[in-house]
């Protein structure tokens, strides 16, 4: 793993179109911005982790009968508020 | 929703950034799934039809789902107000149709002008990946 120290308000590049800012360091955690084009998705790595399995799940699943669907309730609309 | 092409039944939809878990998954079918006014819908990969989600509003099930979309998602999918968005929640189907749940943390977000549309993840709320259906009926 590459490791690089850096302050407060300064960055890192990955790539030439990803930039990562520190914006500030507050005892144990650090705040960053971070800059990138619209192909890539930043997400924290623990909560991405929990959507990759339950999208794996989600699909498994989804190869089944459509008369598995759960009912829905009777007042329920068309979704839109 | 989305207008649904009437010949094709379906309206294609592109994930610029493919899902988490599917990163190469990005141009997507979605059309409606179930019977007859059923408010399901199935999104399915293009190239690969064994990736397909079964998918519909969180509203059928969670009426008071709300969320803020972080300013990045909306200016990548050139969304300037909420009505330009069509919100899907992926439902994972169990043993038992009872058992269902629905993932209100990474909802679908889709451009309703142009079919863009990514799942985003709501890093600051309290919504699960697994929220039961059949208490939310």
């Amino acid at each position: 793993m590459l490791v690089l120290t850096r302050r407060a308000n300064q960055s890192i590049m990955i790539g030439h179109e990803i930039v990562v800012t520190v914006l500030e360091v507050r005892g144990d955690q650090v705040r960053l911005g971070i800059k990138a084009p619209r192909s890539i998705d930043v997400h924290r790595e623990e909560i991405f982790a929990q959507l990759q399995q339950a999208n794996r799940e989600a699909v498994r699943s989804a190869s089944d009968d459509p008369n598995a669907l759960p009912g829905v309730p009777r007042n329920a609309g068309d979704g839109k508020r | 929703m989305l207008e649904i092409d009437t010949q094709t039944d379906y309206v294609a939809v592109r994930f610029a950034a493919g899902l988490p878990g599917f990163p190469d998954a990005r141009d997507f079918h979605l059309g409606p799934w179930g019977p007859p006014g059923s408010p399901y819908l199935l999104l399915r990969a293009v190239d690969n039809p064994d990736v397909a989600f079964v998918v519909v509003p969180p509203w059928v099930f969670y009426p008071d789902y709300e969320f803020d979309l972080d300013e990045a998602t909306a200016e990548h999918l050139e969304l300037r107000v909420a009505d330009d968005a069509i919100v899907l929640a992926v439902v994972t189907l169990r043993d038992r149709p009872d058992e269902a749940t629905l993932n209100l943390l990474g909802p679908i977000v889709v451009n309703r002008h142009t079919h863009d549309a990514a799942q985003v993840v709501l890093p600051t709320t309290s919504y699960s990946v697994r929220a039961p259906l059949a208490v939310a009926s």
